[in-house]
């Protein structure tokens, strides 16, 4: 199947229209036509020739349903085209019914070949994900692929389509029909149509197409899945039931937060109790602390299962006896402890910021999944379903991002919840640090050896701890001989040592720490009587934009980090540094605001026949409009520059 | 490369790590002692055991499984690691039933935990679009560090040819795997013990009243590893392939199931015989019309060939029998695609209506290290192609590779035995040949000018055999950025500030396909310049630099994918008003046999000439040589470092 490859394209270039008349553009036509494909086009492997979604629903024995319905055609151009489209994979989830799947090839003479029933393989899978797989007959160049499927499923009350992929899309459609007591709402992104929709008879009607949207391809330093052209819908008046009072609103949401994850039996209350107790947990406690236990006894202690086949397993009884619970029995759990030692918070929601950011404005359920505690006093956030994660970094998925939070207000027996939005700031940039200490010193035969240190701390520590502290001793070692680059294999890796591996680390900020000593000698090469010291490998390699290249898309990064590298060199007796100056490289991006957020410096200073070099790169912002691109890609490469630096070393006076 | 497997039958194919079984004897007291010695492990097998019975019912020999396996959780993560079972099975292996348990410490010994739950879904392989092997997995909730978790289930096999292999290593460490066959007195079994550290296995035989029980034991396995650069694990990981040669039922004739190559050809001719066996008006026109202009046999096989490489695609449905059937030609004509089995199907049918002696062939490609001989079972081969005969000559054809030559066989293939299917009851094992080194192979030219501390420059690469059609493979499947990237990346030299000015790609669509990349590229911050001197290492590729062989516990051969010559010539021009002042001597080296290279600077007027060039003259590099092999990288990599320096006077 094709690859959904997002991206943004200035809105103005997308030709689009909105109109509340319908389309007929689901139709299975007796005779098809083979379309013929702009010139522009010809060098793609394939062209979607049209891309229509339908969302049609009803009442049926007195409860709403919905039918999707799937009408594609797509041209193929070349043998990547013909081996990316002559086989179909077609997903539906055990609840929902297939009512029509046909399919078929037109051939470039006019000739059409279906896919017959019994060609069609059905997978069952008890995880409920099925698919029906078929190989389309035929297919050559300049061929097309077209297949509809209708299928009918419990209705979604909210949703998004994507319709911008990695190849080219001459038109698309999007459709709602609903019954005129369910009021949808539609809201386009990056140059897909907003349309309000038109009551016909009984039947609303939303209705949006778009044509030629041009290809959107990933780019490195952005989430490209965001950029994509995309509708999204939701359900917002039920007008016969409810009038004009607008449904499934924030507010809603968090209503339902609490009612699910604050309603505590008496028995379980007692549990959480004795739990807290286990646990260390005292009223005298600062509030800091008691987060930290808390957090640092469910995330170890408790196993987080997808699933569990237990009727009681949403109870906090059994989840604390069993140390077993899904994800939202571990949420449930940390409300729980959290009400009960008086700990002020929030719960929140938002969704992944790489592939949808929230809109504050458009009350979307769909896809928040991305769990929150705010402590208001402390001003900070908590993941609790990421075991590895601790207090008060949390899951880089949702930085800067905004989250939908429930603030909870007692009065009397009463307590009610309320929406709050808040933006999910990042942990201070200081507090992510990624550095390397080296001290590099030569043999009499110019060989280089190192006492080298690289430390981690908060976000840049996150994926390395899970290694660290998960792995068995023996990979330990090869991931060592990995990240200790200077040892190019693993004799030159003379000692190592590991250090602040656990992940309450986190709590203090202690880093996690590679200390080892290498021999290095390919740092030195030689060049006739002189020596060549490639002190650039000390950093390893860098990441780099040195191709240019058309930038399409906004810069996202994933958290913001700082790079401090000291590196001291012992220059060899009667050497002398000839050329130190190529060490100083300097580039900066600096916001609207006029604020440096983006750096990389380098210097360096000579003593007692010392050379002491000093990097400072840092990121302190994680977003950045595609015009930053250049600035931006300056201090990248200014790293990677710094990579090249070779020092030459020559004897004094000659 | 593109060789794709036909059906995989042994459990869990490609998953070996999950596939393994345990048997529980041990008490608390062996379980705490365990995790005292593995205690840097996250988990560890204590026992694993498969128990294969051979028996008859009505005349016929049937086989299945029971594999227990138990399993003691050790570090604090291993309960949210280790907390699921995976049990694969398919058509050929059929999962008849299956239990669980665990057991948790409690303050007095263990409590028995039944808190599972389990699903069995669809489980993918690699390449293969459609297929019916499954996974069933089971997961136990309520686990802790010191957890003991057992799993026993009952496999059938239903087809006694294709018994799977026994492979004694898991995941994680094991303490005991065991490997127990029980057969009648009358089924002549035979055992062959594969994979590195065959001493480990202990083997012990005994007679029953009226069956064999063997036993094979092997004990303190580490867990399982990969090697890089190896064809497939199969060729190390310990493993036991146990085949029925031969039997005679009570009353009854001796019956020779699979005791020799003949008789596999016998069990494998039943895949064909009904294949193509009716003429079939649109192959012959489609013959006609492809075949029209030309004269000799082999102008005709070279043109079907290339049809069939340019119009049906590659496409795998692995339904049960589908795995070994071929599919009628006629079919796969007009449907467009096939896999392997098809494709062979096609070129034997076509090249049979053009007069062109052809046959369906059996091979297995490098990944699998069997010999008909050896295992003379189905487990030797997992691709199928098609052999012709043109004069005396033998040709294969392999209709999944793209843009293969006519009469070149894809490297995947080389060196390794191909059953070819004369008639019904004759067949030939035929080598299929190893491609010389000197057809294989790229030469790399670049002239360099120095600016300030950039070089400028222009490359070409040409290209010839295995190489040219894997890189024509990438850039044919590449289009618009895709391609500007990939050929920035085979064009890139000195260093990754590497910048493609512009590049171009040409390649002959006839004959042996050679192709050729150039570019004009500019490299910044590349020169080192002091005072009165240049410092340029002209090496600005370093082939072979990063091939050292971790020799940690290897006892395979390090693996090329075919033999080559690879030369590269670098010409720098030198600054007006400078002169060579330092030129590193020439070097060269030797792995008898194996490989070779040899480094030369010369200066040729105003300009230095870099001349390297690498042959290998083998496909492997075997265990022997894998310190003179490391030391080789190491004095490459010293050569690596010799920079020239030019000097000016002024």
């Amino acid at each position: 199947m094709r690859k959904y490859i997002p991206l943004l394209y200035p809105a103005l270039l997308i030709a689009t229209s909105a109109t509340a008349q319908q389309k007929d553009t689901l139709q299975w036509k007796e005779k098809p036509q083979s379309h013929s494909v702009p010139a522009e086009y010809a060098g793609e492997s394939s062209v979607v020739i049209d891309d229509n979604v339908q969302l049609e629903y009803k009442d049926e024995n007195k409860e709403l349903v919905q039918y999707i319905t799937v009408h594609r055609i797509v041209k193929v151009l070349d043998e990547k085209g013909v081996e990316t489209f002559n086989k179909m994979n077609i997903p539906f989830y055990t609840g929902q019914k297939v009512e029509t799947l046909k399919a078929r090839t037109i051939l470039p003479n006019g000739k059409v070949i279906d896919v017959s029933k019994d060609k069609m393989k059905e997978t069952k899978n008890e995880d409920g994900s099925n698919q029906i797989s078929f190989a389309m007959d035929g297919v050559e160049k300049n061929a097309e692929v077209e297949y509809l499927i209708r299928y009918k499923k419990d209705a979604a009350l909210f949703g998004k389509e994507t319709f911008q992929y990695s190849i080219p899309v001459l038109h698309t459609s999007f459709e709602i029909l609903s019954p005129k007591r369910v009021k949808f709402e539609e809201k386009g992104y990056n140059g897909f149509p907003t349309v309000t929709d038109t009551l016909i008879g009984d039947t609303r009607h939303i209705y949006a197409e778009s044509s030629k949207l041009p290809v959107i391809r990933s780019e490195g330093y952005s989430f490209s899945d965001i950029y994509a052209s995309r509708a999204e819908y939701k359900v917002s008046y039920l007008p016969e039931e409810k009038g004009t009072v607008r449904m499934f609103t924030w507010q809603d949401m968090v209503n339902r937060l609490y009612s699910q994850y604050y309603q505590f039996s008496e028995r379980e209350t007692k549990a959480v109790e004795k739990y807290l107790e286990t646990i260390g947990v005292s009223e005298n406690d600062k509030e800091e602390d008691k987060i930290r236990k808390i957090e640092s006894a469910i995330k170890s202690g408790i196993t987080q299962y997808k699933e569990i086949n237990d009727e009681n397993a949403y109870k906090l009884d059994y989840i604390i006896s069993k140390k077993a619970a899904t994800q939202a029995g571990i949420i449930k759990l940390f409300a729980a402890c959290f009400t009960q030692t008086a700990v002020r918070h929030e719960l929140g929601v938002t969704t992944n910021r790489r592939l949808r950011p929230l809109d504050e404005e458009f009350e979307n359920w769909n896809s928040l999944e991305n769990y929150l505690f705010y402590f208001p006093t402390q001003k900070k956030f908590l993941s609790p379903e990421d075991a590895y994660y601790r207090y008060p970094f949390t899951s880089t998925d949702v930085l800067t991002n905004k989250g939908l939070f429930c603030t909870l207000t007692t009065l009397g027996d009463v307590t009610k919840a309320l929406a709050k939005t808040r933006t999910i700031p990042y942990v201070p940039l200081s507090e992510s640090e990624n550095n390397i200490t080296a001290n590099i010193s030569f043999t009499t035969d110019m060989e280089a050896t190192a006492d080298v240190s690289y430390t981690f701390t908060g976000y840049t520590a996150m994926g390395l701890r899970e290694y660290f502290v998960l792995l068995p001793k023996e990979k330990v070692k090869e991931l060592v001989q990995n990240m200790a680059h200077l040892a190019d294999k693993p004799e030159n890796l003379v000692k190592y040592t590991v250090s602040g591996e656990a992940f309450d680390n986190y709590y203090t900020n202690k880093p996690l720490q590679i200390a080892a000593s290498v021999k290095a000698p390919q740092l030195v090469e030689k060049a006739g009587a002189k020596f060549m010291f490639r002190i650039g490998d000390v950093i390893g390699k860098q990441s780099e934009l040195y191709q240019e290249d058309e930038r399409k898309l906004p810069i996202d990064l994933a958290y913001p980090h700082s790079l401090n590298r000291t590196i001291t060199v012992n220059i060899p007796d009667g050497y002398t540094v000839l050329n130190p100056e190529t060490i100083k490289i300097n580039a900066e991006y600096k916001n609207e605001k006029d604020k440096v957020t983006t750096a990389f410096h380098s210097d360096y200073k000579i003593e007692n026949n010392k050379l002491v070099v000093t990097i400072n790169e840092f990121y302190d912002q994680l977003h950045f409009p595609a015009t930053a691109y250049e600035p931006f890609r300056k201090v990248i490469n200014a790293a990677a520059d710094f990579n090249k630096v070779t020092l030459l070393l020559g004897k004094e006076g000659k | 490369m593109d060789i794709r497997g036909k059906g995989e039958y042994a459990i869990g194919t490609g998953c070996l790590v999950l596939t393994l079984f345990a048997f529980g004897n041990a008490g608390a007291q062996d379980w705490e002692k365990i995790r005292q010695q593995y205690q840097s492990e996250i988990g560890v097998i204590t026992n694993v055991k498969e128990q294969l019975v051979i028996s008859q019912r009505n005349g016929k020999l049937e086989a299945s499984s029971n594999i227990s396996k138990e399993k003691v959780l050790i570090s604090d993560q291993s309960p949210s690691i280790l907390n699921t079972e995976y049990i694969f099975h398919s058509y050929f292996n059929k999962l008849e039933e299956y239990d669980e348990e665990a057991l948790i410490p409690a303050k007095n010994g263990y409590k028995k935990l039944k808190s599972s739950s389990s699903k069995t879904i669809a489980s993918e392989q690699n390449n293969i679009f459609y297929d019916d092997s499954k996974q069933t997995e089971i997961s136990f909730t309520g686990l802790t560090p010191g957890a003991v978790m057992r799993t026993n289930y009952t496999i059938s096999h239903t087809d006694v040819h294709m018994l799977p292999a026994y492979y004694f290593q898991n995941n994680l460490p094991t303490v005991q795997s065991v490997f127990e066959v029980t057969a009648p007195k009358y089924v002549d079994m035979k055992f062959v013990v594969k994979g590195s550290d065959k001493d480990k296995v202990v083997q012990t035989k005994q007679e029953n009243k009226n069956t064999i029980t063997y036993t094979f034991t092997a004990s303190a396995l580490s867990a399982y590893k990969d090697y890089d650069d190896a064809p497939s694990s199969a060729w190390h990981l310990l493993h036991i392939v146990p085949y029925i040669s031969s039997y005679q039922l009570p009353g009854k004739e001796q019956t020779a199931l699979l005791s020799d190559p003949a008789h596999l050809y016998t069990y494998f001719y039943d895949f064909i015989r009904n294949v193509n066996t009716k003429e079939d008006k649109g192959i012959a026109d489609l013959v006609e019309d492809i075949t029209r202009d030309d004269k000799s046999q082999e102008e005709k096989a070279a043109h079907i060939y290339q049809w069939v490489q340019q119009n049906i695609y590659y496409i795998a449905f692995e339904d049960s029998l589908e795995g070994f059937i071929p599919r009628q030609a006629a079919d796969i004509c007009k449907r467009k695609f096939g896999d392997c089995k098809d494709m062979a199907s096609i070129l034997v049918a076509m090249c049979r209506k053009a007069g062109i002696p052809a046959y369906f062939t059996w091979i297995g490609t490098r990944s699998k290290p069997y010999t008909y001989e050896e295992t003379p079972l189905p487990i030797v081969d997992n691709h199928m192609i098609c052999t012709i005969k043109l004069g005396d000559k033998w040709i294969f054809l392999d209709g999944t590779h793209p843009l293969l030559p006519f009469g070149e066989a894809p490297a995947g293939i080389q060196g390794k035995q191909a059953m070819v299917s004369l008639d019904e009851k004759n067949f030939k094992i035929l080598m299929v040949p190893e491609a010389d080194e000197t057809k294989n192979g790229c030469t790399d030219s670049t002239t360099l000018t120095i600016s300030d501390r950039a070089i400028n420059g222009t490359s070409s690469i040409d290209y010839s055999g295995y190489m040219s059609w894997e890189v024509q493979m990438m850039l044919m499947y590449s289009k618009n950025k895709d391609r500007d990237q990939l050929a920035r990346q085979l064009n890139t030299r000195g260093s990754n500030k590497y910048v493609q000015n512009s590049y171009q790609y040409t390649k002959a669509d006839v004959g042996m396909k050679d192709c050729r990349l150039s570019a004009s590229f500019t490299v910044g911050d590349y020169v080192q310049k002091v005072g009165k001197e240049y410092f340029v290492n002209m090496n600005i590729k370093r082939n072979l630099e990063g091939n050292n062989i971790d020799t940690q516990g290897r006892s395979i051969p390090y693996y090329y994918k075919y033999k080559d010559v690879q030369k590269e010539v670098v010409v720098l021009q030198i600054p007006t008003g400078y002169r060579v002042s330092y030129l590193p001597p020439k070097a060269e080296g030797s792995l008898k046999g194996l490989w070779d290279y040899s480094i030369a600077y010369t200066t040729e007027g105003s300009k230095v000439v870099l001349t390297k060039e690498y042959r290998f003259h083998s496909m492997t590099i075997p265990q022997a040589h894998f310190a003179q092999h490391n030391k080789m990288i190491d004095d490459l990599k010293k050569q690596y470092k010799e920079t020239i320096v030019l000097t000016t006077d002024q």
